[in-house]
């Protein structure tokens, strides 16, 4: 009979469980914003405690830490604080140069700087750069050299061409020969 | 002529790779903020270099094509 008795008691009352407010902790409303609002409340005391003294030491370890550079920084010309104001500045002298504008872009600038190089250096055996070619060869100035016509019957042959060597060529591929013939003294007047 | 060691092809070789390289650099730093700046103004100051340096080229352009060039 005893035994029937703490079944009862047990059933009644289980472990855990408050006496007077079961009805409001077994609402799931309630264990729901409970849970919400404290999560660490499976946490037993001896744990939180721990937790806490580490959080002590781990603070008072950053302070003493804190205050041993602020000594240091006081008392002399310490590497911390040369690291520090070196960085501050490294870092707004960063800061401003990266906010320079770039007005147009590096595309136009290599543009600019390709087509100087197309309009300025000299390609041709004549002393030609290839700007001037290119204008040349639009205002009909220009031909094609072959192999077939002997060299000085092609139109615009400079003076100093390399004629000792045209016969042989046949035009394409054979080297040392410049494809175009550009005479500059030569306005078809 | 080059050593026998080495041809013609490995010496294209080496420098197609030495530009390729080159180029993905810069385009790699060209993608971070102080990089971009810093590429940009250099090739401003290439500009400048390659105006001032071979002025005498860029007046022979404007010259006409009948005049000899100095």
């Amino acid at each position: 009979m005893e035994d029937e008795a703490i079944i009862d008691d047990f059933l009644e009352n289980p472990p855990g469980a408050t006496s007077s407010d079961t009805s409001e902790a077994t609402e799931p409303d309630k264990v729901v914003d409970d849970f919400l609002e404290s999560p660490e409340d499976e946490k037993s005391e001896n744990e939180k405690s721990e937790d806490e003294k580490s959080e002590d030491e781990k603070s008072e370890d950053e302070k003493s830490e804190d205050e041993k550079s602020e000594d240091e920084n006081a008392t002399g010309f310490g590497f911390s604080r040369l690291t520090h104001a070196f960085g501050s500045v490294a870092r707004r002298a960063h800061d401003q140069l990266a906010a320079l504008p770039t007005p147009g872009g590096v595309g136009l600038l290599v543009f600019a700087l390709i087509f100087f190089v197309w309009a300025i250096v000299p390609v041709s055996s004549g002393g030609q750069t290839r700007l001037q070619l290119l204008w040349l060869t639009l205002t009909g100035h220009t031909s094609l050299a072959t192999g077939e016509a002997p060299p000085e019957q092609r139109p615009g042959t400079p003076t100093t061409a390399p004629t000792a060597t045209a016969p042989t060529t046949t035009g394409i591929g054979d080297g040392g020969l410049p494809l175009f013939y550009a005479n500059p003294f030569d306005f078809g007047v | 002529m080059p050593p026998a060691a080495t041809t013609t092809t490995d010496n294209t070789f080496a420098w197609l790779l030495a530009w390729s390289v080159m180029i993905v650099m810069l385009v790699l730093i060209n993608k971070t903020r102080l990089g971009h700046v810093i590429i940009y103004y250099a090739l401003w100051l290439m500009l400048a270099f390659l105006i001032v340096t071979q002025y005498q080229a860029i007046a022979n352009l404007l010259k006409p094509l009948g005049q000899p060039t100095s």
